[in-house]
């Protein structure tokens, strides 16, 4: 358990708007060890999701570096990262993302083809929708579904490639009380049964009280990090 | 479902539309170059038809016998009939007129002398021509013009009485007697051409080099290839059809560019969604030219079909009209509509490729 996983060191990132340089991360360090299901907390506009992006090799870091499980995600060339990407970090919104234009089956199907990994893909995709509990609407559109179970796909989808990390941004941010509950709970038993690292974006303070510790943000540096009361107890 | 497949059927009127485009294009492209084609050879398959080996015309004349009248003396047959290994010789003059608002070549001939060099016309109905005031029809302008054996016809400010229907595709569509048509156009002693029947092919070169060098401002056409030259000697129609052509891959290279463009913006959001699938940027680029190739397929097919029943309806209003549609075009427009979608789709899919994937996320 001690093992890390994620190794984030004097991270920064700055954007530019005219002349104008807005820093959104101030030398960031963190560490996620293997099979932690991790929190990172605070207000809007902290850095959090700009450190998820990073952390995902989506973004680019003015400083610093990031690296997950052993792979340098800032130092490997465009190729690299996308395949490692590919394989290993799993992405789930606060937004969904799900392509609309495909069914639920289809959703998941493309995340198997991304990953060049087609055989006995039906198979795997009905037992991971059947996981989540959402196997019945496997034919029908994102947008026929609630935003709850709509969530639920795309953690299915994300989960579908097997990824050694599940890196989660506001997850339940557009969902009510009762489905954000279901949501942590799926992580939760994730993490215990596939025994993958989760970070998890919120803001939500009692949902990040059900990890195994929280990271405290504020103005682009982690202020704080700790197991929640829960977890202690 | 292929997710290509998947965005066709999301974004139906803009694949419509699209499908549509291409379509008109490579009906276009088919028709013009069918109608063209096929009017060229129909004339010159006539002409081919008439079954001399050589026709002799003034010196500097075009293929198309039509726009010239009596241009050579008759005497000049003597000359030509001396000739070693000629076995016969047709002299004809031609004219055009208008029937039904209808535009037609006339043929003055000998019967006797247009049988002997092989183009006898074949009578289905009626018979020969035999007086001055008759003339003889083919099968299709009778069919086209609903014209019958009996009937009487105003030709040139003269009325003629219809005495026979031959077998089309020998020469032009009416034929008279030569010596009358002379006399209406007072053109005595004078033809447009003449057609000339070697006692074997394998003089034909040599008679006409021989025709050349006797007869002093003529020059001999072999007619075996006669199609091919026809189409050459055309100033101005291999540009013309260069024009279509590149009509077609333009008409098919900017609908599908804007349609993809717009489909990419439109669909930001989903290509931020593949890149943080860890789709590779060829994985993109691939999709969104398949989405492409398959819109230009649909076109293409489409387009076939507009074409068939384009030349059926056309073949209906126009029965002399004839439309010429070659697998050679039938692949040029192939391969016109897919590369114009390809090339189209091109640009906006390397916009998709080099999107950032959070901003794309992002999008809204």
């Amino acid at each position: 358990m001690n093992e890390k996983m994620i190794t984030v060191e004097g991270l920064t990132k700055e954007y530019k708007t005219g002349n104008v340089i807005v820093p959104a991360l101030r030398g960031v360090d963190l560490q996620v060890h293997r099979g932690e299901f991790a929190a990172v907390v605070g207000a809007s506009g902290c850095g959090k999701s700009t450190l998820l992006y990073i952390l995902g090799g989506m973004l680019r870091p003015t400083k610093g570096s990031v690296w997950i499980d052993g792979f340098d995600m800032i130092g490997a060339r465009d190729a690299s990262r996308t395949q490692f990407l590919k394989q290993n970090i799993g992405f789930v919104f606060q937004r969904f993302n799900l392509i609309n234009s495909l069914n639920v089956f289809d959703n998941l199907k493309i995340s198997c083809k991304i990953l060049g990994a087609m055989n006995g893909y039906r198979e795997k995709i009905d037992e991971m929708l059947c996981h989540v509990g959402i196997d019945h609407k496997a034919r029908m559109k994102p947008l026929e579904l609630s935003q709850g179970e709509q969530q639920r796909v795309a953690i299915a989808r994300a989960l579908i490639k097997e990824p050694r990390i599940l890196l989660a941004d506001e997850p339940t941010g557009n969902l009510d009380s009762e489905n954000s509950e279901r949501i942590v709970e799926l992580f939760r038993t994730m993490n215990r049964g596939l025994g993958q690292t989760i970070l998890m974006i919120t803001h939500n303070r009692m949902l990040a009280d059900r990890t195994d510790r929280t990271f405290e943000m504020k103005d682009g540096r982690i202020l704080s990090s700790g197991t929640p009361p829960r977890q202690t107890a | 479902m292929n997710l290509a497949v998947a965005n066709i059927l999301q974004h139906k009127i803009r694949s419509l539309i699209c499908i549509l485009a291409v379509c008109l294009g490579i009906t276009m492209l088919l028709i013009l170059v069918g109608m063209v084609n096929g009017s060229i050879n129909e004339v010159a398959q006539r002409i081919q038809n008439v079954g001399a080996d050589m026709v002799v015309q003034q010196e500097g004349a075009t293929n198309f016998f039509a726009l010239k009248s009596g241009v050579l003396p008759m005497k000049l047959i003597k000359d030509i009939q001396k000739t070693p290994n000629v076995q016969a010789v047709s002299p004809v003059l031609t004219w055009t007129v208008t029937f039904q608002n209808q535009f037609y070549v006339v043929y003055g001939i000998d019967p006797g002398q247009f049988s002997s060099i092989g183009g006898e016309l074949k009578i289905g109905q009626g018979r020969h021509l035999q007086n001055a005031g008759e003339i003889v029809i083919d099968s299709r302008m009778a069919g086209a013009t609903g014209t019958a054996v009996g009937d009487t016809i105003d030709l040139l400010g003269s009325k003629f009485s219809v005495v026979g229907i031959s077998k089309e595709g020998i020469g032009a569509r009416i034929f008279l007697l030569l010596t009358e048509l002379q006399s209406m156009l007072q053109q005595e002693n004078k033809v447009s051409m003449f057609f000339v029947k070697c006692t074997s092919p394998q003089y034909m070169k040599e008679v006409a080099l021989d025709i050349e060098q006797r007869v002093k401002g003529v020059k001999c056409q072999l007619l075996e290839n006669f199609a091919d030259e026809m189409t050459h000697s055309m100033i101005g129609l291999n540009e013309f059809m260069a024009a279509i052509t590149v009509t077609t891959l333009v008409i098919s290279f900017l609908v599908i560019l804007l349609a993809m463009y717009t489909t990419i913006m439109e669909r930001t959001r989903e290509i931020g969604i593949l890149k943080s699938l860890g789709a590779s940027k060829v994985f993109v680029l691939k999709n969104i030219l398949l989405e492409s190739t398959l819109l230009t397929i649909g076109g293409v097919l489409t387009g076939y079909l507009l074409t068939l029943s384009s030349k059926y309806y056309l073949s209906h209003i126009y029965p002399l009209l004839t439309i010429e549609i070659t697998s050679y075009w039938i692949l040029v427009g192939t391969f016109l509509g897919i590369a114009g979608g390809i090339l189209g789709a091109f640009y906006p899919a390397l916009i998709a490729v080099r999107q950032d994937p959070v901003k794309a996320l992002n999008y809204e």
